[in-house]
């Protein structure tokens, strides 16, 4: 008896050692081409932007020579890209701070409300939200045409002359930053109104009955529960704001006199119509470490409230 | 409680699957064997009936050439078309044929990319002002749809006004006068587009006053000549001091929009709209020179080469040619001009008897022909969409007030010497 | 990433037993908040609106109804190529995220192996690096794999979802380990627990995943104007985008119009058909 019981677990030892082994091929097998796959469109076409960018590259975009930091001068000696740096940033902290409270002051409207809204509501309100962006640029393009269109029709018949919205650098900017709230108010309202619903009904309640105006406890109590959310839904559109460019393309393409060309845009032109290779790959790295850094603030604070990261 | 969805799921993933397999499968498995598929990209709006036409016009080809069979591709406008070719040569994938800017081909040949078509052009028998001049020895583009700046004027709203419907003004002076009396029948006494690539209808006007923009060599510029200066003072003072034209960037595809709805009287447009214009417009139109300065006529040439390229295999290259003779041998240019407005590339197409017959029908047709003998060579160099954005920046900033006019074309003069330089040096 | 979103406004408001001064007040409050909320939607809901009207009565008298813009905007460009280009792509990225989701998840979630945090990390970067600072590397490594202007090209670099993976394993490591012991007791091998205990368990989050995968590239613009050259693999939306980008004569903007129609209704439709499930989808998953 004592015997084959030896042999066996002698016989099975190594036996489970090689199921183990065979068990962690099969794991890797499973896991890594999919990693690789994101190693191979991910990581290593970062390492070789990253490469190429102290590198001067010819006009079909080989490495020719080691260039040090020149790229990166050459990108900050432009003017253009003084401009294009000025206009992203104006145009994403007018988009973020207007689209953030209007996102909020409908998240409170709409807190309660959804189950007893009507179709027809939800879906004027959340129809942006669905729809791409072109087709969004689209329908503003076609609401400012000069003389046609109905937000010209209007100001004629309000007595208040015409104005040609996308003809100036100004306006044309301001056009861009109404697209971007009325693209995406709706949407980050929906994730301020999940925020406001995992209050427990008992914190209102107590709130209602002490506080019946309101104003206090709104700012006491619901604003710092609601605080994560926000911060996490303002990277989001901090994001979304930077990464902007199909209206753009759609709408402007970069003018008039460069006054919408925002980062992206200039991104695609660089590389795609100039063919300023290196500039090109220079400010790749910067606005990979630019946006990289704002996508992971917000995959933290995310992770702090609903997301258990390890 | 769970099954539904689940199956959904399924239902769902296996539909998916099936349009993965799709997509993979090779798009073309239509094409016949023995038959050279020809890609041939080409830049004009697909709204609008140009796309079609083009699109007739090649399906005749395929009909007409057995074992030849173009694919036009719509590519955006030109210089969103410049860059996916461009882009598309950089990954050695070039098309076979493309309908390019004329003045593209200094970038084109730095790139290696196209093979001159000198025998083409000669036995074409071109209007040399569409083919001059040459670049380093050679022709590298065949003429096709090329244009003119012209002015389009409301015959009614002369009348009305009490000016002669016969012509349109003839000099910036009578420009202003024309202006102001149609202003006061309640439209705009002019329009000129100034968004987008401004740089081809102001071209005119500078060369008019003294000098064209750019030199023949594609390195060189005159942004801040006299004569440009000139030339733009005189659009800002029809807007601030004559207040004949609508101040600010107006849209290049309003315009005639604005003209065909009778908001402004005389718009200054490419003669490629003309055919659109003419059926959308519910009053007589006139077609006219543009207004000259200083007793000169002065006009730009604009539009788009058939241009060959390189490192495409024998065979592809041979139908190739065929397919470019074709596409421009004066049958087929008469048959594109009178249903685009283009200009007949060639006195061989003028003299088409479906052009002569056109031309009865619609004499506004010629106009562009006859302003090729004045016309000028439109603004080319190397890294040709940064200069043009150069250039239209600094006309926008202008018209737009942001910038004086001495300020605003110096320093397009210096951002274009540098980004030439290292071109002069070759 | 599952947020409490599926209850999303399902919570009734509270009967009042408040006196009945504050009650009237607080109903007159809420009236109030109900035309505001319903302003506001007429506000956001306009644009649209103001387009489909165009795009079916413009043309066609004042008050007549027509479907010639939509048919000539039909006519003008391959749409109906647009669609089906657009299907096989959104489609086919959805079932191979979805699969490499669900298989990566329960590996990483199930399973200890060296190097496993690595690997997480990777799917990790994957969600965090946006697609605009690899976009010229990508284009020159489709282009020199003869990619360039297909389907496969555009979708390739979305192929693995890191969103989809960290769901997945998000969703599958809540479930019980009872459950599995259960299961191998009743003779399941793990092939048969992973589909009889594991993906059911997972069905809200892959469907919450599924909506945000197809809106996302639906809606994409610039990754596929750049790869595609041709009608045979360009997307509805870049399609779109070229027939605003008129050149030689004026706009047609009747066509403008129409075209922008011909691709929001199917969205539209579907969105009004299935409002709140779309808008628990989307309040569920983020949307890199």
């Amino acid at each position: 008896m004592s015997t084959t019981a030896t042999t066996l677990t002698a016989a099975a030892a190594p036996l489970r050692a090689r199921r183990s082994l065979l068990a962690w091929c099969l794991r890797y097998a499973l896991v890594l081409p999919p990693a690789a796959v994101v190693v191979i469109f991910v990581a290593w076409p970062l390492w070789v932007t990253l490469y190429h960018s102290f590198f001067q590259l010819d006009a079909r975009g080989h490495a020719v020579a080691f260039a040090g930091s020149k790229n990166y001068q050459a990108l900050f000696a432009s003017p253009l890209f003084h401009q294009v740096l000025w206009n992203t940033a104006v145009y994403s902290v007018l988009a973020v701070v207007l689209c953030v409270s209007i996102a909020f002051g409908l998240s409170l409207l709409l807190y309660g409300r959804v189950a007893a809204s009507s179709r027809a509501l939800l879906v004027a309100l959340f129809s942006p939200t669905v729809m791409p962006m072109i087709a969004a640029a689209n329908i503003w393009l076609y609401f400012l045409i000069p003389q046609f269109g109905m937000v010209d029709q209007l100001l004629r018949w309000a007595g208040l002359g015409h104005e040609n919205w996308l003809g100036h650098p100004g306006t044309a900017l301001l056009v861009m930053v109404m697209l971007f709230v009325w693209k995406y108010a709706p949407y980050f309202a929906l994730f301020l109104l999940a925020g406001l619903q995992a209050i427990p009904p008992d914190v209102w309640e107590a709130l209602r009955t002490e506080d019946p105006y309101g104003w206090a406890s709104f700012r006491r109590v619901i604003l710092p529960i609601l605080r994560p959310m926000l911060a996490f839904v303002t990277t989001m559109a901090v994001l979304y704001a930077v990464e902007t460019v199909d209206p753009v393309f759609a709408m402007t393409q970069g003018g008039p006199n460069n006054g919408t060309n925002l980062v992206m845009f200039y991104l695609y032109n660089l590389g795609f119509n100039y063919y300023s290779w290196g500039p090109a790959a220079a400010l790749s790295v910067l606005l990979m470490i630019g946006l990289s850094t704002l996508s992971g603030l917000s995959l933290i604070v995310l992770e702090r409230r609903a997301f258990h990261w390890q | 409680m769970m099954k539904a969805p689940y199956k959904a799921v399924a239902a769902l993933v296996s539909a998916s699957g099936l349009a993965a397999v799709m997509a993979m499968a090779p798009a073309a498995s239509a094409a016949k064997r023995n038959t050279v598929e020809l890609t041939f990209y080409y830049p004009v709006g697909v709204v609008g009936p140009l796309s079609q036409t083009m699109t007739t016009l090649v399906n005749r080809f395929n009909q007409t050439h057995p074992g030849i069979h173009v694919n036009a591709v719509f590519s955006g406008n030109y210089q969103q078309t410049l860059a996916k070719v461009e882009t598309a040569i950089q990954g050695g994938n070039p098309p076979d044929v493309a309908v390019l800017n004329h003045t593209a081909q200094f970038d084109l040949i730095h790139l290696q990319a196209i093979e001159p078509l000198d025998d083409v052009v000669k036995a074409g028998g071109f209007y040399p002002a569409l083919t001059q001049p040459k670049v380093q020895g050679h022709f590298w583009g065949v003429p096709f749809q090329r244009s003119t700046v012209v002015l389009y004027y409301n015959k009614d709203a002369f009348k009305k006004a009490g000016l002669d419907p016969s012509h349109g003004p003839n000099t910036w002076s009578e420009l202003v006068a024309d202006g102001q009396k149609l202003q006061k029948l309640g439209m705009s006494g002019i329009e000129i587009p100034s968004d987008g690539t401004v740089y081809w209808e102001f071209e005119p006007f500078a060369t008019e006053a003294g000098h064209n923009l750019g030199g023949n060599d594609g390195v060189h510029v005159y942004f801040n000549s006299a004569a440009a200066k000139t030339a733009l003072q005189f659009w800002m003072d029809l807007s601030h001091k004559y207040h004949v034209m609508p101040a600010g960037i107006l849209p290049w595809n309003n315009v005639p929009t604005d003209f065909e709805n009778q908001k402004t009287a005389m718009i200054v447009h490419s003669s490629g709209s003309m055919a659109s214009i003419l059926q959308n417009a519910k009053f007589q139109v006139g077609v006219s020179f543009m207004p000259a300065y200083k007793s000169k006529y002065r006009t730009g040439v604009g539009g788009g080469d058939l241009y060959l390229f390189k490192g495409i295999p024998a065979d592809h290259r041979a139908a190739a040619l065929t397919f470019i003779k074709w596409m421009s041998a004066p049958a087929q240019a008469a048959w594109w001009s009178i249903r685009t407005g283009y200009v007949p590339t060639s006195p061989q197409a003028m003299q088409q008897p479906e052009m002569q017959a056109h031309i009865k029908q619609v004499p506004q047709a010629k106009v562009p022909v006859d302003q090729l003998a004045y016309a000028q060579p439109e603004l080319s160099t190397y890294q040709l969409n940064q200069v043009y954005d150069v250039i239209d920046s600094a006309i926008q900033s202008v018209i737009d007030g942001q910038s004086t006019i001495a300020a605003a074309l110096d320093k397009a003069q210096q951002q274009a010497d540098a980004i030439l330089a290292p071109y002069r040096m070759q | 990433m599952a947020v409490n979103g599926m209850a999303l406004g399902m919570r009734p408001g509270k009967p009042s037993t408040l006196p009945h001064h504050v009650a009237s007040r607080r109903t007159w409050r809420a009236r109030l908040r109900q035309a505001v909320l319903w302003f506001v939607a007429c506000v956001w809901g306009f644009p649209t609106l103001w387009v489909l009207y165009e795009t079916f009565f413009a043309g066609a008298g004042r008050f007549g109804f027509t479907f010639a813009n939509l048919a000539q905007a039909w006519q003008v460009a391959p749409f109906g190529r647009y669609y089906l280009n657009t299907l096989v792509m959104v489609f086919g990225l959805l079932a191979v995220q979805l699969l490499f989701g669900a298989v990566v998840g329960f590996v990483l979630a199930r399973y200890d192996f060296p190097l496993k945090s690595v690997i997480t990390l990777i799917f990790l970067f994957q969600v965090v690096v946006p697609i605009y600072a690899v976009m010229i590397q990508d284009y020159r490594m489709l282009s020199s794999l003869h990619l360039l202007n297909t389907m496969a090209g555009v979708m390739l670099p979305y192929t693995v979802s890191g969103i989809a993976v960290l769901s997945f394993r998000q969703a599958f490591r809540s479930v019980p380990r009872e459950l599995e012991e259960a299961a191998r007791l009743d003779g399941y091998g793990t092939f048969g627990i992973f589909r009889r205990v594991y993906l059911p368990q997972a069905i809200p989050a892959a469907l919450a995943f599924a909506v945000v995968s197809v809106t996302y590239h639906w809606t994409d613009f610039l990754w596929p104007m750049i790869v595609t050259n041709t009608d045979n693999a360009r997307p509805v939306v870049v399609g779109l985008a070229m027939m605003a980008q008129a050149s030689e004569s004026g706009m047609q903007w009747n066509l403008l119009a129409a075209g922008t129609a011909i691709v929001i209704l199917p969205v539209l439709i579907l969105f009004t058909l299935a409002t709140r499930r779309i808008l628990a989808a989307f309040a569920a998953t983020f949307n890199w």
